[in-house]
Order: C-alpha cells, then structure tokens, then sequence
C-alpha cells in the first residue's frame, strides 16, 4: 500500500509540472472538440493529433495523448445530447435519455450531468488502475516467450470474438493485420520478406502511417456521404449548464455502481465503450423502480452510462501499460505513437521509466478535473462548434492527417501507403470486416511471430510447450472459451426460433 | 455478389498468394530453427480456412443479400475518393519541392473545391489560414521540422 502510495507521488511530480498541466488542457480540450463532431471518435483524435508529441519527452506525449482520449470520451456524448448524432459508438447510449432531455428543455442539466458523471467514472478508473497495474504488471515479468504468445493469442481472439460482427469476418482481418506485420526484414534471420522488390517496404510498414490511414483518412471518406447534414443547435434553449442536489444525490448511486462495471469491461480487449455503456444503462433500467421513464428523459439514463465509459478508458489502460497490449483501436494508436518515441510500454516500464507509468496514471486525475473544469463553463461554447459543417472540417482532418504521415519519416512513399490503407480500410468497412483486429494484428504481429519463434526454439520445436506451462495453457483455455462462447452466441442469434 | 462472397473471395485469394509468397522466402543458416517462413505459412492457413468457411457459409445461406458498391449512385462519393487519394499522392512527391505553407495551401484549396463546393473566397481563406496556422504550430511553436521549399528564401524562420 505504502508502495503504491509512493509511487503515485512520483506520478503526481511528473503529472502536476506547468508543461505537462498545460499539454492535459490543450489534449483534453482538443480531444473534447474531436470527440464531438460526428462521426470521430478518440482513435481518430489521437491519430490526427499525434504530430504534436514528437518533440515531447515521452512521459509528456502519453499524457497529452492519454488527454486527447479522455477529451474525446468527455465530448462524444455532447453531440448525443444536442443533436442526437453520438459522435462514436460509445455515446449512442447518451441519445436514449440525453436528447429527450435536451426536448424537453434540459439540454443544461444533460450537459452537467454528463460532465459530472465523466468525471466520476474518470476517478473510478484511475482509483482501480492505480491499485492494479502494478500486481499485473509485476506478474507479467515471469512471463517467458511461451506464455507471452499465449497472453497475445488471447487477447487477439478476445479482440476478435468480444467486439461486434462476424467471427470469421474478425479472424481474417487479423490474419490480415498479421500478414502486413510479416513485410520487410525479418529480425531473426535476415530474410526479406514480402517487399516484391520495394527497397521503401524492407524496414516494414511504418505503423502510424497504417493508423493514420485507416482512421483519420479512411474517416474522412466514410463522411463523405453526409457533406450536407446541417445541425442545428439553439444556445438559447440549452439554459444553465447546473444539475440540482436533488437530482445529482439520485444518480450517484448509478454513476459510482457503473464506475467498476465499465472500468472491468474496458480491461477485457475489444469490450470498449460501447458493450459498457450498454451494459450499465440495462443494468440501471434493471434496478430501477421507474425502468418506464429510461428513454424519455431519465437522468439516470444518461449519468450512469457516462460513467461506465470514462471508467472504461481507465480500464483500457491496464493491458496498454502493464503488458503493452492494446484492446482497442484508440490504445493501438497511442502504443504505435510511443513506439516512435523508442517507448515499449509493459511490464518493463514500470522498472526501468516508473516516472513515465506513474505519470501517466496520476495524469488522468490531473487529466479528469481539468476536463470537468472545461466542460462544465464551456459547453455552450463548445457546443456551437457541432454548428461547424462537416464540409470545413473534414478537409482540416485530411490536412492534419497528410502533414503527420509527413513528419513519420519524410518520405513520399508513406503518402502512397496511407492512400492505401484508407482506401482498404474503407471497403472493408464497406463490406463489414472489423478494422480493429487488423490494426491490432498488425502492431502485436511483429511480438506475437518472435514470442512464438522463441518459445519453439527453447522446446526444440515441441509446441507441447505451450500447454505444460500452467500460465500459458490458462491463456489458450481462455482464448478457446471466448471463441467457443462466442460462435455458442453467434449461432443462437442467427437460429430462425430465436 | 453479398459482401460475404466478396470477403470470402478476397481471402482466398490473398491467403493463397501470401501462402505462396511465404513458401518462396529463401532461408538463411544463420536463421533460427523455426525460420522465417513457419509463422507467415500458419497466418495464411487461417486467412485461407476463414474465407473459404465464408464462402461456404455464404453459399449455403437462404437469406443472401446482393451488395452493390454503387459506383453509379454514389458516383460523387467515388469520385471525392479518388481525387483525395491522387491529391494526396501528388501532396507527398511536390512537398519538399515547392514547401509545407505552399503545397498545403494548393492542396486545401484543392480538397475544398469539390467538399465545400462554390464557395471559392471562403475556401481560399480557410485552405490559406490552415496552411499559415499549423506552420506557426508545428514549426515555429512546437519546432518540428517542415520544409520551406521555395519561401526558404523569403521565411525568416
């Protein structure tokens, strides 16, 4: 406990110095405005926005990207309760309870409430990141390279499995993602491998470049359908941004209950947002002795799903820093944008840069009130931003978009690349392939082939070795029951009785 | 064709020229036991048994539903795309040659002209403001390095 209590002093020395005070509001700020305009949620904020962490030190650039996610997370139900439009999947659970609000003349008590309850379910998170990163990540250093490929095939499937769509649909973009892993020089042996004679493929594909690609430009093209939506948002009638004592003591209860909930579900790779904002809205309508009144207004309806998503920002920390996995495409982002900065982010880091993991975890509470404190005064003013057409502002996400593929490696050839993989990544949306499991294969790939070369080579090529050791058969039995649980569901909802 | 029969065809098809990529990748003997091509020649296993369970699935299915990529009604959308990928291609070779505040200002106004179509003042002001903004950010403030091109001689910085 001492322990924990000391390091969370370190994290809050490096968190609380002017700079990085200042980059949290700018990144929060900026993420709040991302995360608002439908349609983009915090993993396309956080790929646009990376450019402005390459000078950083990388404690300072986690925290501003770490920001821009939380910003965006704060922002992405405002356009749900203003206009009904959420701006990712994780605020369309604020339309249920937060448009009706604004209809019936509440618009300031959703706009409060929601950044009260962002703000709750932020703390929760960080509470229970702060006490357990460090079991997690000290148990991740007894992993040998057989129980790492057995923790990234889980945490691939699960990605697969957990996230939404078809199973094999998932599996093919991973093996996708893998496939774009294996280009260039194999570390191993030397072997080129997969450049068909492009000199600019031998040192791989950059990963930004594939990130910016697939959810800044590829964004971009998905809202080309909707140039002339036109929203409207009447400043006059959204009133004081205040919730009442009365109303703010009925949904502590729901926005502290759903704190744990979202911040469990985040843990879990390819949960996210949207499975825990769901869950902690029918959890609500469950416990509720007026479950009639959810979807008409009900404040309830609005806090504790709010909650429940900040909380599972929180939790998507946990596999980043501890292990280095992502589970999410924004947290695949940021761990590409760190890898840049000659940063690994797992169980090592909290031994050799504790000042970067601690940082970054006592930023968030820093990172929290900042943004309650943006967004409580300024949600008018911010709100008047969704007035903003998507016709101004898309050409502005492209022209961020191309001038951080630039500063990658100042090459024209990544501009050819990121063309690439916004095109692909636009029709396979089209044709409903997940994207997160490609991004994911294609950032964990390079880990996953080595860990799995290691360990065969340690067992003289015995893949025995991968169910005797007791950590990495847990990992394969957990990978075996979220698929098998997985294709039970799928069959279910597709079967004519149901 | 469903979007289905499009995945499953795709797979397929890549798994098998990934498969035979993979084969083909000579091998060192200074290499590992394992070697370069093991992992890759499991990855297209999988992509290839998935797309052809895609495809299976598809075929046997009774409720198909016929995907259209709607080149014609959405001609508009199509036509944005390509321009934004040959525009972007063209932003990447001319960038170091004629600098960051120029190209960015030809290929804003570029992008504007056919997303916020007619409105050529305002889209000249904004493609002008983004290009001058986000090099005083970028390359004055936050000091990364973008080039000057042909104003090298004119910027002071």
């Amino acid at each position: 406990m001492e322990a924990i209590f000391d390091h969370l002093m370190l994290g809050l020395k490096v968190a609380i110095t002017p700079l990085n005070i200042l980059w949290v509001f700018i990144g929060g700020l900026l993420g709040t405005i991302i995360g608002m305009l439908p349609g983009l949620g915090p993993a396309t904020g956080v790929a646009i926005l990376i450019p402005i962490t390459y000078n950083m030190n990388p404690a300072t650039a986690l925290i501003t990207m770490c920001a821009v996610y939380y910003g965006a997370m704060f922002g992405g139900s405002r356009a749900s309760i203003m206009i009904n439009t959420p701006g990712d999947a994780s605020a369309i659970v604020s339309c249920f309870d937060g448009y009706p609000m604004t209809k019936n003349g509440r618009a300031g008590e959703a706009l409060a409430i929601s950044a009260y309850a962002s703000f709750i379910g932020g703390i929760i998170g960080m509470v229970f990141l702060v006490f357990l990163t460090e079991p997690v990540a000290m148990a991740a250093l007894k992993f040998g390279p057989a129980e790492k490929f057995s923790l990234l095939l889980f945490a691939l499937t699960a990605t697969v499995t957990l996230s939404e769509g078809s199973i094999l649909k998932g599996f093919i973009a991973m093996g996708l993602g893998f496939m774009l892993s294996t280009i260039g020089i194999d570390g191993q042996s030397g072997s080129i491998r997969f450049c068909y004679g492009l000199d600019a493929l031998q040192d791989g594909i950059d990963f930004l470049v594939a990130m910016i690609g697939l959810y800044a430009v590829a964004e971009v093209f998905k809202n080309y359908g909707s140039l002339h939506v036109k929203y409207s948002v009447d400043s006059k009638t959204i009133g004081k941004v205040w919730v009442s004592w009365k109303e703010f003591k009925r949904c502590l209860l729901p926005m502290i209950r759903s704190g744990p909930l979202g911040f469990f579900v985040g843990v879990l790779p390819g949960m996210g947002g949207t499975i825990a904002t769901f869950l902690s809205y029918a959890t609500e309508k469950g416990l509720s002795k007026h479950p009639e009144r959810f979807g008409k207004g009900e404040i309830i309806g609005l806090a504790a799903p709010e909650s429940a998503n900040n909380a599972c920002s929180g939790g998507a920390m946990v596999p980043l820093l501890t292990l280095g996995i992502p589970g999410s495409g924004t947290t695949a982002v940021m761990l590409a944008a760190l890898m840049m900065l000659g940063i690994r982010p797992g169980p090592i880091l909290f031994e050799q840069h504790p000042e970067i993991a601690w940082g970054v975890i006592a930023s968030l509470l820093v990172g929290n009130v900042i943004l309650l404190v943006i967004n409580l005064p300024l949600a008018v003013p911010l709100v008047q931003l969704l007035r903003v057409p998507l016709r101004i502002m898309l050409p502005m996400i492209l022209g961020l978009g191309y001038m951080g593929t630039y500063f990658l490696n100042y090459s024209s050839f990544d501009f050819i690349l990121v063309s690439i993989f916004a095109l692909g990544g636009y029709l396979l949306s089209k044709l409903s392939v997940p994207i997160p499991p490609l991004v994911l294969a294609l950032i964990l790939g390079g880990m996953t082939e080595q860990t799995f070369r290691n360990a065969m080579t340690i067992s003289d090529g015995n893949v025995a070795t991968f169910f005797v050791k007791p950590i990495s058969l847990t990992f394969l039995i957990l990978a075996a029951i979220s698929l098998v649980y997985s294709l039970w569901r799928q069959k279910k909802l597709s079967s004519p009785h149901q | 064709m469903t979007k289905d029969r499009y995945v499953g065809i795709f797979s397929v098809l890549a798994g098998l020229v990934y498969l035979a990529s993979a084969i083909a990748i000579p091998v060192f003997e200074v290499s590992d036991d394992i070697g370069p091509r093991t992992f890759p020649i499991l990855v297209s296993i999988v992509v290839i048994i998935c797309g052809t369970f895609v495809l299976i699935n598809d075929i046997r299915s009774t409720k198909r539903t016929v995907f259209s990529w709607q080149f014609i009604v959405q001609k508009d959308i199509w036509l944005r795309i390509a321009l934004t990928i040959a525009g972007g291609i063209v932003y990447g070779l001319v960038l170091d040659w004629l600098g960051y505040v120029i190209t960015t200002f030809i290929f804003m106004s570029y992008v504007f002209s056919y997303i916020n179509v007619g409105k050529y003042v305002e889209n000249i002001f904004i493609a002008f403001a983004f290009s001058t903004i986000s090099y005083t950010v970028f390359a004055i403030i936050l000091k990364l390095s973008l080039p000057r091109g042909l104003l090298g001689e004119i910027l002071p910085f």
